[in-house]
């Protein structure tokens, strides 16, 4: 994949996050992010630093335009971006990273793609509702919430790579 | 950067910019939610909180050395003045409180330099010496008990005999009343001694505690040695006593030197009345 067309894509999905988080609020429970795909479909030629410069850019753009506290979606999408080549190298092994300039989406197995951004998502809903609850609500709310969240999420986001990518498989 | 390459630098700059982004994101967060500013600031309180009492624990450890030595200090000044009260309380029918509360004894704290115990002759070395008021024939002592005698002294430092030398014996007294005589070590264990040659109808029960007697010019009385352990006639004539010493002489660090302000005119008195003798 070039980077022109990664960047368009990360453009689209900042601004997609941003019309999710004003506009399709469902529940109290459930929150959607598509920040988690943003990062994991980045090529492996982009190293964890640059990832986590990325992912800064992103989140602040999605606090910013988004209706969300600044330095939330920031807060939590950073971990993702740390933990994005290690989570890939564990799921799909050394070889998803040897196809460098490509997304990994689109050399993964179905159940790789999906084991990888339920991980993703999961890792993101549990920094966000924890920093967010901010110590005043129950643990079994947020509980609920990241799993609920994290659920909702991982299905869109691997619905969206899958039409994405599916033309560089 | 290739994504696949893990070095350790990589690593390192990888963490470093995580932590600094992470920052600057709490940073934005605690200036943009009330909500948010005040779980930081309670987190930040919390790991503060935790991090004094974790240093504070820390210095204390490295002030134990200097606490223990201001203890040692402290216990050595405090067994100065229960020496001289009980001094005081003794002599109380005989002599006015002005006189008994001198006992005449100089006390001088001291810290051990080396100390053998593993040897038939053992001895120790303390850090004050005659420019300290340190003198040959001073006494030895702890708030434990009786330590040794100064043999040798040069500017700074001292050389004594401990208790547990063979040559080494001190004037004991059984109880505050009873009868005295030369304590010395047993020459088996660091905390065995023997009070020798003592009359036949010695009352001595185990448990009993020695204390020095002040018959002797070196330590004062009243300091206690001691406890009796049991007692065995000797050849049918005299009755030795098996005594536990007080004084732990395996965890010794400091000491009280006691030096006897009137040690001068006894001994001159002690050798005019040998020259009259002659």
């Amino acid at each position: 994949m070039k980077s022109g067309r990664y960047f368009t894509i990360f453009a689209l999905l900042c601004l997609a996050q941003a019309l999710i988080s004003n506009y399709f609020l469902f529940s109290q429970y459930v929150l959607i992010s598509l920040l988690p795909l943003l990062v994991m479909s980045l090529p492996p030629r982009y190293g964890t630093p640059t990832a986590l410069l990325l992912a800064f850019a992103a989140g602040f753009v999605v606090d910013f335009i988004g209706s969300g506290t600044l330095g939330l979606s920031i807060v939590a999408l950073l971990p993702v971006a740390l933990l994005r080549l290690p989570i890939l190298r564990l799921i799909s092994g050394d070889e998803i990273l040897s196809e460098r300039d490509d997304t990994p989406a689109s050399h993964q197995s179905p159940s790789g793609l999906i084991l990888s951004l339920v991980l993703a998502c999961l890792l993101f809903f549990t920094v966000y509702v924890w920093v967010d609850a901010a110590g005043t609500r129950p643990a079994w709310f947020n509980l609920l919430r990241t799993f609920l969240s994290g659920l909702v999420s991982s299905i869109l986001c691997v619905l969206l790579s899958s039409f994405i990518f599916s033309r560089s498989r | 950067m290739p994504g696949g390459r893990r070095t350790s630098s990589t690593v390192i700059v990888s963490a470093a910019i995580f932590i600094i982004l992470e920052v600057a994101a709490l940073a934005m967060l605690h200036s943009s939610s009330v909500l948010q500013d005040i779980w930081l600031n309670r987190a930040s309180h919390r790991v503060s909180g935790w991090l004094w009492s974790r240093g504070n624990r820390i210095t204390s450890y490295f002030q134990l050395s200097s606490r223990n030595r201001l203890l040692e200090e402290e216990i050595a000044r405090q067994g100065e003045e229960l020496r001289k009260y009980r001094s005081l309380e003794k002599s109380e029918e005989y002599l006015s409180k002005a006189q008994a509360y001198e006992d005449g004894f100089d006390y001088i704290f001291a810290r051990i330099v080396k100390m053998g115990t593993n040897s038939q002759r053992n001895y120790i070395i303390i850090n004050k010496g005659s420019l300290d008021g340190v003198t040959t024939d001073c006494g030895i002592v702890t708030g434990e008990g009786v330590v040794g005698v100064v043999d040798a002294v040069d500017p700074h430092l001292a050389y004594g005999r401990t208790l547990m030398n063979p040559s080494m014996n001190v004037s004991v007294r059984i109880g505050r009343d009873g009868l005295a005589g030369p304590l010395s070590w047993d020459g088996r264990s660091s905390k065995g001694a023997i009070l020798k040659g003592m009359p036949l109808g010695t009352v001595a029960q185990p448990g009993d505690t020695l204390w020095t007697s002040g018959y002797s010019a070196i330590f004062p009385a009243d300091i206690p040695v001691g406890i009796v352990k049991g007692s065995r006639t000797h050849s049918g004539v005299s009755l030795d006593i098996t005594v536990e010493l007080l004084q732990d002489f395996g965890s010794l660090d400091y000491v009280t030197i006691v030096r006897n302000l009137n040690l001068e005119g006894i001994e001159a008195l002690e050798k005019s009345m040998e020259e009259k003798k002659r």
